[in-house]
């Protein structure tokens, strides 16, 4: 039950937009996305929804293989960025929209859009155009108009992107429960990485048509499999060099003359690795300190963020990144002389990307 | 309703809906546009014919006589031949006007009164005689005419022989008297053997020689035999006409059936021009009016678009409805009207006050009339245009110091070469491709000068007597289709590449011309011209008909024949229209192919810049020279023909409403579990309602309008427009002008009506 992608690829001319993805989504499994924009996921949701025609691979969906299916066969719901209210029906006949073309009895059509419209508390405004609401109403009419088809599966594109930030908050939450009280299988695309980890079950990072990872939103946050993953989930310091020793509790890596503590790894000794470290992970203090993964350079600049503040440092190691809680950023000015520092057990290594690490970290 | 769902069944299958849009786009190449364009074909095909009747020195003669009025009517033949003193024979005789052998209704055979003669030697100098023969066999000849309209040489008008009288045992013969100056004699011939005799100089019994004696009386004539007269009237050249024949008995016995030939007809035109010649001179002038009109109307179209857009005066719905008159007017009614008004008219009985008379040029009245015509296709795109372009642009070149009229030319005017392209193409276009308007002014103001569309019309008409004109019109209508596309695509080249604007500024005079007076006397100009030179002789038309007398048969009966006929096609033309062409445009739109998508569009788009009579032509062409779908009726091909120049209208309207509507509508409604067709009937259609609206309503009114196209495929279909230039043709002003007025407000109503229907259906 739920959704199957098996090997499935997809070209537009020359782009590659989806190359050899397989992914199982359980039944009420909620799924997310994740990936920069033109990672493909957009092209994901439509060849799931038979938008869009494959060029190799499966589409099985509730244990059936559905690739000749039309979109209207397949019981899957797709919900466009912008919603795709239609335009010229009222609140209540976009949600009566799918009953009717089913040709369901009227009795039951009119029950089950009050019960939605109920739902997504719009039984206000039944007779509005799309054009008459807000944009968090615009998108509840439209996931009404989803639920009252008896959906077992919601594609949901971005779906709240359009929305003031505060609006995001609540709905994000209201999504996941929504679906998860009506026992629906969610496929949710997004570029925002705290949206995903928040809302998410499982998350699978998409990047270039690939998959990257799949995991749980903590197994991707605390264990990125490659320094993209860890970069996009929450922003990361590298730093790159070789394999200078490997022990049961650590690995050391030489870079240019620094020596970087990290969690231990399979990859042999001397090869070309990059090692990071999440920018939220690292400690700044003022002053020189010595000491293991501590790196002295000047505060060049403070970024009020809210509960964190952003620190650039500039080393002689590179430029530098840290994000430490405001309530203590009192103690700093810019131009100061600090030490930044890192646990070794937050500070994993990669192999070194084939294209090199700021190929590998660019986000277009 | 069991019908409709049983279609949408069939159609919400993959493959039935693959394979309707695959007819939709293969009855489209094959069936519209191979047609269309099908005369370039023939040129490679009847080549031989084309060196043979257009590209040697060969002659098309212009013939026109009076029309035979009498009973018993059979046949016209026209004789030519390089030696003035020719008896037509079999050996002279060039083109037989007849039914046909009953293919042509013989009321209509006889209302023929002129004709082309082709394949006559450029260097020769032709004389022509037409005769005029009856059911019995028996012929009157015509008065004769030297190629250059007798201006070397013509005969007198022949005489009217009367029936003979018995005067107490003498026969008096009595005919009309001769009017020519250079009078000779009347020489009274006549023969007891054989009817049918040619006069000679054994059968010469009298000669008169003075011109006021219109009788004498002849003795000794055999009281038991039918003797058979005619008269001839000499000059004193002794070029000769004869008259009808007449026959006579003294004994009482029975006349046989075969004694008196038709009254005598008046050859009353004849010109002679190398084939070639007369396609040049007609093309060029297509093409100097379409380049006149079409710059006089962008330099006053984008003044008036700019006033539309930009001022946006509280009537501006109510000034786009005029600026759309000549859209919805049929041309012919707008053609006539315009004459009437501009024109110098020989034929008009009853001017009425406020006609001009100004001109009887017919290049002038083209211009004048084309840039009524072609107004809207003008202003139209360039509103659009300007509506789409930001005025903030404008507002910043202002904030930085520009005039308001070099912000205009510096900022905005070269921002908007792509409405400009669409605006000449379609303007350049309509001129190119009228042809009713173009007749119904001709034919007002007696002119023999044509342009290449009715040149079309003209030699259409005439091919039904004369197959030879075939070649010449097929390469006719290839000049005028590849030369369209040249300077269609030319015009579109100089657009996109012009060095507009100059860059350099003139401050204080830019300033100047930005402020006080010259901006205001620019609006009071535009507006003087839409009215002075749009508006009024469109309607002038009313005017006439309401003052205008009887002159000539008042007949209606043919006039709601044809009107009923012209709304029949125009019917069935807008519904096949929107089947084939509301699909197409959705294939164009949606296709994921966008390779096939980008092709099938300008595929789509070639009708709207083939003229309509070379288009007709053409059409006419593909169905008779193709073996494999039976077409017997004309109506038929009449509907193809209007279906393939109305084809465009709708699939652009579809195409460019959805290509602003986004998929995801559509995309939407189906993972909601709407069927295709579902989705379409309750999401797209209903949003792109109004524009296919737009297109049925154009396709309607151009086909009900339309006279080239019609008259290309079949002279004999009497279209209400047809009808209306032929009825001008004949010189009854007082119907043309009633049937003309009529037309415009049936077509008025007919769109209304349309309306009303689509407003109900939404």
């Amino acid at each position: 039950m739920g959704l199957e992608l098996k090997k499935v690829s997809k070209r537009f001319d020359d782009i590659v937009a989806l190359s050899d993805v397989s992914i199982t989504v359980g039944k009420a499994e909620y799924v997310v996305i994740l990936g920069p924009t033109g990672a493909g996921k957009t092209t994901m949701l439509r060849v799931v929804a038979g938008l869009e025609e494959l060029d190799s691979g499966e589409v099985i969906i509730d244990g059936k293989k559905a690739n000749l299916l039309e979109p209207e066969e397949r019981g899957v719901v797709y919900l466009s960025q912008t919603y795709s209210l239609f335009p010229l029906m009222t609140v209540w006949e976009n949600t009566e929209f799918g009953p009717s073309v089913r040709n369901w009895d009227p009795k039951d059509r009119e029950r089950i859009v009050t019960e939605m419209l109920n739902l997504v508390r719009l039984q206000e405004r039944t007779e509005a155009l799309p054009g008459e609401l807000s944009g968090g109403m615009m998108q509840r009419n439209a996931l009404a108009r989803a639920l009252s088809t008896n959906v077992r599966t919601l594609l949901l594109d971005e779906p709240l992107r359009a929305l003031d930030a505060r609006l995001r908050l609540n709905l994000r939450n209201e999504l996941r429960r929504m679906s998860k009280d009506l026992g629906i299988t969610s496929l949710h695309v997004t570029h925002d990485q705290e949206e995903a980890i928040t809302i998410a079950d499982k998350i699978i990072v998409l990047r270039k048509g690939r998959i990257i990872q799949v995991g749980s939103p903590k197994e991707v946050y605390d264990n990125p499999v490659s320094p993209f993953v860890m970069h996009f989930v929450g922003e990361a310091n590298f730093f790159t060099g070789k394999i200078s020793k490997k022990e049961k509790e650590e690995t050391v890596v030489a870079c240019d003359g620094l020596s970087v503590h990290a969690r231990p790894t399979d990859l042999p000794l001397n090869s070309e690795v990059c090692v990071g470290v999440k920018t939220e992970k690292c400690t700044v203090r003022p002053g020189t300190e010595e000491g293991e993964n501590s790196l002295t350079g000047r505060l060049e600049r403070m970024l009020f963020l809210g509960r964190l503040t952003s620190m650039d440092i500039s080393s002689q190691y590179g430029d530098l990144k840290a994000k430490i809680p405001s309530r203590i950023s009192a103690d700093f000015e810019e131009g100061d002389v600090v030490t930044l520092q890192f646990d070794k057990n937050q500070t994993i290594v990669f192999p070194m990307p084939e294209e090199g690490l700021e190929k590998e970290l660019e986000v277009e | 309703m069991a019908l409709g769902r049983t279609i949408l069944e069939i159609l919400s299958k993959r493959r039935a809906r693959k394979g309707w849009y695959i007819f939709v786009v293969v009855f489209f190449l094959l069936l519209i546009l191979l047609p269309t364009v099908y005369v370039l074909g023939y040129m490679v095909i009847g080549w031989g014919d084309i060196s043979t009747y257009v590209l040697s020195d060969t002659d098309s003669s212009t013939v026109e006589w009076s029309k035979y009025e009498g009973t018993g009517f059979e046949k016209y033949e026209v004789h030519a031949s390089t030696d003035s003193w020719f008896y037509p024979d079999d050996s002279t005789l060039r083109i037989v006007i007849d039914s046909k052998n009953g293919k042509v209704n013989l009321t209509k055979v006889q209302s023929t009164t002129s004709t082309i003669v082709t394949g006559l030697d450029t260097k020769e100098n032709y004389f022509f005689r037409i005769r005029v023969v009856d059911n019995s066999n028996l012929g009157t000849i015509s008065n004769g005419m030297s190629e250059d309209n007798g201006r070397s040489w013509h005969t007198p008008l022949p005489p009217e022989l009367y029936a003979p009288q018995n005067e107490s045992g003498s026969v008096n013969l009595s005919w009309t008297i001769s009017e020519d100056p250079d009078f000779g004699a009347y020489e009274i011939y006549f023969s007891n053997v054989t009817s049918g005799f040619v006069p000679g100089p054994g059968s010469l019994n009298t000669t008169v020689d003075t011109i006021g004696t219109n009788w004498t009386l002849l003795d000794n004539l055999s009281i038991s035999d039918v003797y058979y007269f005619r008269v001839r009237v000499i000059d004193d050249q002794d070029y000769w006409s004869e008259s009808n024949q007449q026959c006579f008995a003294l004994a009482n016995i029975s006349l046989p059936s075969d004694c008196t030939s038709p009254e005598p007809i008046a050859l009353e035109y004849v010109n002679s021009q190398s084939t070639f010649s007369s396609i040049v001179n007609a093309v060029v002038l297509s093409f100097v009016v379409a380049a006149v009109a079409t710059l006089i109307n962008f330099v006053v179209g984008l003044p008036l678009a700019w006033y539309l857009v930009r001022k946006k005066p509280k009537w501006k719905d109510q000034l786009n409805t005029l600026i759309d008159v000549p859209l919805a007017f049929p041309t012919a009614a707008t053609g006539f009207s315009a004459a009437l008004f501009w024109g110098i008219t020989p034929g008009i009985m009853d001017k009425p006050l406020g006609a001009l008379s100004l001109t009887s040029s017919p290049t002038l009245l083209l211009i004048l009339l084309m840039i009524v015509f072609s107004f809207p296709f003008m202003v139209r795109p360039l509103a659009a245009i300007l509506e789409e372009l930001d005025v903030e642009y404008e507002t910043v070149a202002r904030t930085c110091g520009a005039s308001r009229f070099t912000a205009v030319r510096t900022i905005t005017l070269p921002m908007f070469r792509a409405g400009l392209v669409t605006a000449v193409t379609l303007c350049l276009a309509k001129c190119l491709s009228e042809t009713g308007g173009v007749m119904a002014a001709l034919a007002a103001i007696s002119s023999r000068e044509v342009n290449a569309t009715a040149l079309i019309g003209t030699w259409k008409t005439a091919s039904l007597y004369n197959s030879s004109l075939v070649p010449a019109l097929a390469f006719l209508s290839f000049l005028l289709i590849l030369l369209s596309l040249l300077l269609i695509g030319l015009a579109k080249l100089l657009i996109m590449r012009a060095k507009l604007p100059i860059k350099k500024v003139w401050p204080t005079f830019e300033r100047r011309l930005s402020r006080g007076w010259v901006p205001k006397a620019k609006d009071v100009i535009v507006f003087l011209f839409l009215i002075l030179i749009v508006l009024l002789p469109a309607f002038y038309i009313f005017g006439y008909a309401a003052v205008s007398h009887d002159a000539g048969p008042t007949d209606f009966s043919g006039l709601w024949n044809s009107l009923a006929y012209s709304f029949f096609i125009a019917g069935i033309v807008t519904a096949i229209v929107l089947i084939l062409g509301i699909p197409m445009g959705i294939l164009i739109a949606r296709s994921k192919n966008k390779k096939v998508a980008s092709v099938l569009d300008v595929l789509a788009n070639i009708p709207f810049v083939v003229p309509t009579a070379a288009l007709g032509f053409s059409l006419g062409l593909f169905w008779s020279s193709q073996g494999v779908i039976p077409v017997t009726s004309e109506v038929a091909v009449i509907i193809m023909a209007h279906i393939a120049f109305t084809y465009p209208y709708v699939v652009r309207n579809v195409v460019g409403a959805l290509q602003q509507l986004s998929p995801e509508y559509e995309e939407t409604a189906r993972t909601l579990g709407a069927k295709p067709i579902q989705g379409f009937r309750r999401v797209t259609f209903p949003l792109i309602k109004m524009s296919i609206l737009s297109g049925a309503i154009m396709t309607f009114t151009r086909s009900v309008g339309e006279t080239g196209a019609t008259l290309a495929v079949s002279p004999e279909a009497i279209t209400a427009p047809v009808y209306i230039v032929r009825l001008i043709g004949e010189g009854n002003f007082h119907v043309a002008g009633i049937a003309s007025a009529i037309l415009i407000v049936f077509a008025f109503a007919a769109i209304l009506l349309l309306r009303l229907i689509m407003r109900r259906r939404g």
